[in-house]
């Protein structure tokens, strides 16, 4: 079984270049970020793979089994003025804010044996 | 300032958790799948009752005392998803007023400016003795009854929107209207396009449906549902 890593990210602050973001398009960011990292250690496990018959270095694999992402923002929202619009959460990075934002993911590996 | 009802909120939170969850879900190969497992917010606002009843919710600008703040947390734990996540079809309750015949445009706007925009939003606001009491008051050229009576023609449960507006526009404007139709007349009551997509037995069959629903029963129009024969009753197996 590999090892499975719990990460927790704290921010204590959310900088951004843009002065504002919507809470879809932070969340949606988020979640391609954890992917991304993923498919990256699963490239290294497969390498591990192939690399451990040529250097009799056991291959280890690993995965982001639990991810979580704690984060202070300001926030507005955008108000629909008709029934085709949605009202949408905005976030506005800043130094201070009471609002806290918490995102966790979980990753379920197919293992071989199951 | 721009205010929000409370449950405009709590949707625009699902709609951005329903979008990581269908980039998540299309992310899944053959090494392992993403679920996410939590989101938390903590919102403060300011919050008021609105004229017509709704909970309207506005964001705190930072110099208020926290004690004439609301704080919403909202903490979402989704079910188990798989590839086939995405929002709910839409129903009769997400259709815009523009389908309700009685409401021209000027009352539609009027109607959105008190943060009512789709049939949902009217029915819920009218059922509430203030709402309906603001709506009445509204000094406008419709009919107040014979609108909810479509609104909830077009949010009933036991029939596809497509449906109730097609009888909408051909003057049917209540669930008892729709019950009282005879064989004939539902036949007349419906376009040919209609007919093509779902059937003249299909109509009918729903028509016997909404004539077993207590409201119709009530105004003296549908029948009872039989009792079921004993040892067959609902929730109830025969072993």
């Amino acid at each position: 079984m590999s090892p499975a890593f719990v990460y927790e990210f704290a921010f204590p602050m959310l900088r951004s270049p843009v002065a504002s973001v919507e809470l879809n398009a932070l969340m949606m960011a988020s979640a391609q970020g954890l992917v991304a990292a993923q498919e990256a250690l699963n490239q290294a496990a497969r390498d591990s793979l192939e690399s451990a018959r040529d250097t009799c270095v056991p291959p280890s694999a690993f995965m982001l089994r639990h991810c979580r992402m704690r984060f202070p923002a300001a926030y507005q929202w955008t108000s629909r003025i008709r029934s085709e619009q949605a009202s949408r959460v905005v976030l506005r990075p800043r130094f201070t804010s009471r609002t806290t934002i918490t995102i966790s993911y979980l990753y379920l590996p197919k293992l071989q044996d199951k | 300032m721009t205010e929000l009802t409370i449950l405009e909120l709590g949707e625009s939170v699902v709609q951005a958790l329903t979008g990581v969850q269908q980039t998540l879900a299309r992310s899944a190969d053959d090494a392992g799948r993403y679920l996410m497992d939590e989101v938390e917010l903590d919102v403060p606002v300011r919050l008021r009752i609105g004229p017509d009843g709704q909970v309207l919710v506005s964001p705190a600008e930072g110099d208020e005392p926290a004690h004439q703040l609301t704080r919403i947390r909202l903490k979402l734990r989704p079910a188990e998803q798989d590839e086939s996540v995405g929002l709910p079809l839409p129903t009769g309750t997400d259709r815009p007023l523009t389908v309700l015949s009685e409401l021209v445009p000027i009352v539609i706007q009027r109607l959105n400016d008190l943060r009512i925009f789709t049939v949902g939003d009217f029915l819920r606001t009218t059922s509430t003795v203030r709402g309906y009491a603001l709506l009445s008051k509204l000094d406008m050229d419709f009919d107040l009854d014979k609108t909810i009576d479509q609104a909830k023609l077009v949010a009933s449960p036991e029939m596809p929107y497509v449906l109730a507006e097609d009888l909408l526009q051909h003057n049917v404007n209540s669930r008892v209207e729709f019950a009282k139709l005879s064989p004939a007349q539902l036949k007349a009551s419906v376009s040919d396009r209609l007919l093509e997509i779902m059937g003249m037995d299909e109509i009918t069959r729903i028509q016997a449906v909404i004539r077993q629903q207590p409201d119709v029963i009530y105004a003296g129009v549908g029948n009872r549902p039989s009792k079921p024969e004993r040892g067959d009753q609902p929730g109830k197996t025969n072993s």
